[in-house]
């Protein structure tokens, strides 16, 4: 879990720093999107099954997520959303064109924006892994 | 419209224009509301199971799941489209160093298969859209 977290912040450094080529920046926006609609279809197709299964169900799921399993995994689909959102971002300011010369600077400022905000998502969930009493919802 | 062999392929381009700008606008939105859903659930504090209930009991957060949903599936499915149209592109190329002929008959397999893809996205998220939605409301339902 912390070997992918170090990689996932080199990661956000270099995408912050602009390191990565147009045809890169689109490969990252198909990988993670494909990955999102995956995710999300298993999210609609687990609301269904929560109204036919008994309510244990939900319970199970609300259990797994505060495992350490559960929450690498919400880790993991947190940075690929917010990887998704902070590159689509910056694809679309080059696309429209928007900012002039000042372009660079407002997609740099963007994505550490997104870092902070990517930042303080993984403090959540590490503060729920280490037991500081905020953070990942604890159950009940 | 045009006869196939008289379609170039910057023709064929423009058709993605108005589901481009659908695309990059429905981004916006997503980020806008998965933003405030992100910081809504990483503040809430000590959820239990009646809570959650009582969350999803709520008329407002059922309309928002469901706006949510349909825009989450357009844009979603719509990068899929997107992405297979571009190995669409691949397999069968209409750029240069290739005769009119195989132009021809590359473009008329292009569209056939660009028209499947869309009909199956489309029925993909015709089907998803009334599952989501009919259990959303199911839920509530059985939330009251």
């Amino acid at each position: 879990m912390f070997s992918s977290s170090a990689r996932m912040l080199m990661y956000w450094i270099k995408l912050a720093r602009n390191d990565f080529q147009a045809h890169t920046e689109k490969r990252i926006q198909q990988i993670t999107g494909i990955y999102m609609v995956l995710d999300i279809i298993g999210h609609i197709l687990n609301v269904g099954l929560s109204v036919f299964l008994p309510a244990q169900y939900q319970v199970n799921i609300l259990l797994f997520t505060a495992t350490v399993l559960g929450q690498a995994y919400n880790l993991l689909l947190f940075t690929v959303y917010c990887l998704h959102g902070t590159n689509g971002i910056g694809i679309i300011i080059k696309d429209y064109g928007i900012g002039g010369s000042w372009q660079q600077g407002f997609i740099t400022i963007i994505r550490i924006i997104a870092f902070i905000f990517w930042m303080l998502g993984l403090s959540y969930l590490l503060a729920g892994y280490i037991g500081l009493g905020f953070g990942v919802p604890s159950i009940v | 419209m045009k006869p196939l062999n008289e379609m170039t392929v910057e023709e064929d381009k423009t058709e993605r224009t108005f589901t481009w700008h659908a695309h990059r606008l429905s981004g916006i939105i997503i980020i806008l509301l998965l933003g405030f859903h992100t910081i809504s659930v990483l503040t809430e504090r000590g959820a239990t199971i009646d809570s959650i209930q009582s969350r999803i009991g709520n008329a407002d957060y059922i309309i928002i799941n469901v706006l949510m949903l349909l825009i989450v599936l357009f844009h979603g499915l719509n990068g899929v489209r997107l992405m297979a149209y571009e190995v669409i592109d691949r397999i069968w190329p209409t750029k240069d160093g290739i005769t009119s002929q195989e132009t021809t008959m590359n473009l008329r397999k292009k569209r056939k298969m660009k028209h499947l893809v869309t009909l199956t996205l489309l029925l993909i998220g015709t089907l998803l859209t009334l599952y989501g939605t009919s259990f959303l409301v199911l839920l509530k339902m059985k939330a009251a």
